[in-house]
């Protein structure tokens, strides 16, 4: 039920998770926020705004010394992790495309991993950047006008990767060849490398533990 | 006027912001265990006013980060689960420390507002 506000509990514990995220509080401290919040709006029936002020700034009282809104690092896991999964897909993609077949792996194929790079990291800031901005302040018109903003950029960067990594590769020499392997066993390392990307996320990321939960 | 009061509300948080961690393990103290929301009750009852969740809880998540209050969820009846506080033995030692501290400072204080209080009132 939205408040004073016009905040609903969901929209505003969302946006309190995604500023105590973006201020690199634990998942474990984010947990017993978000419970805390949940419980006092749910036994009071106030307002979460009236009863906690903005997310931006309740979220910096639990952030500490800890640094300010950012991405913690110029590389971070969800980089890495999206980099490897989506370089294991492409490979993956190859291999079904040339199954009954040999296919040469040549140096070119820098072409298509640098894009991907690039890719991760500078939608990985525009995403911060949106989500600081959508979130910082309750306000419903900025959200849907910053939601949109944000899937159009992504939609475009997207197709901005393959249009790069086409425009290098053809650029290019395709040689020398790397190596050469049968279509069927690229499908098998895409797999791999997709798995070992979801497995590392899974276990390396700071997941937010709900307290009322049994353990 | 208004802005009168507010001066004064505005310096009773800052009266407050020094010694709300005191008047919390205090209470939890008298009370044994108790929850934010019911904390809260307790000490608007009291007279401390306008106190908000806001406050609360980050200061409660401060003294449990020291030591000096412990805590557990329990499911609530038909309700949100809550999150109990009980002070511990830690917590006990700095409050009756820190109260002998407030104490003395406050009558301190006392003596010297009093007397501007007696002087203004000739």
């Amino acid at each position: 039920m939205p408040g004073q506000h016009g905040t609903s509990l969901k929209g505003y514990t969302e946006a309190l998770t995604t500023q105590l995220r973006l201020r690199k509080v634990p998942g474990k401290v984010i947990g017993q926020v978000i419970a805390e919040v949940e419980s006092h709006v749910r036994e009071t029936g106030e307002d979460p705004v009236e009863a906690f002020g903005q997310p931006g700034s309740y979220s910096a009282q639990f952030a500490g010394r800890r640094s300010p809104v950012g991405r913690g690092g110029w590389l971070t896991l969800d980089d890495v992790t999206f980099t490897m999964f989506m370089v294991g897909a492409l490979v993956m993609l190859n291999g079904v495309l040339n199954l009954g077949e040999i296919v040469n792996v040549t140096a070119n194929v820098v072409s298509w991993v640098a894009p991907i790079v690039i890719y991760a990291l500078v939608v990985g800031r525009i995403d911060i950047a949106v989500a600081d901005r959508e979130t910082r302040t309750i306000t419903a018109a900025r959200r849907t006008q910053g939601t949109w903003a944000a899937s159009w950029l992504r939609f475009l960067a997207f197709f901005a990767t393959f249009a790069l990594g086409m425009a290098i590769s053809s650029r290019l020499p395709h040689e020398p060849v790397l190596v050469s392997l049968p279509g069927w066993s690229l499908v098998l390392v895409g797999l791999v490398v997709t798995a070992v990307s979801v497995w590392v996320y899974q276990r390396w990321s700071d997941r937010i533990v709900d307290p009322r939960d049994p353990q | 006027m208004v802005t009168e009061d507010r001066a004064t509300a505005d310096r009773q948080t800052q009266w407050l912001r020094g010694v709300l961690d005191l008047a919390v393990l205090a209470t939890l103290q008298s009370s044994g265990t108790s929850y934010g929301y019911a904390l809260i009750q307790s000490l608007t009852e009291a007279g401390i006013f306008d106190l908000k969740g806001g406050t609360i809880y980050p200061l409660l998540a401060r003294l449990e980060q020291e030591g000096l209050v412990s805590s557990e969820w329990r499911a609530g009846d038909g309700g949100p689960g809550r999150k109990y506080f009980t002070i511990t033995t830690t917590g006990r030692e700095v409050l009756i420390r820190s109260a002998a501290g407030w104490t003395d400072f406050s009558a301190r204080i006392g003596l010297i507002l009093g007397g501007a209080l007696s002087r203004g009132g000739r």
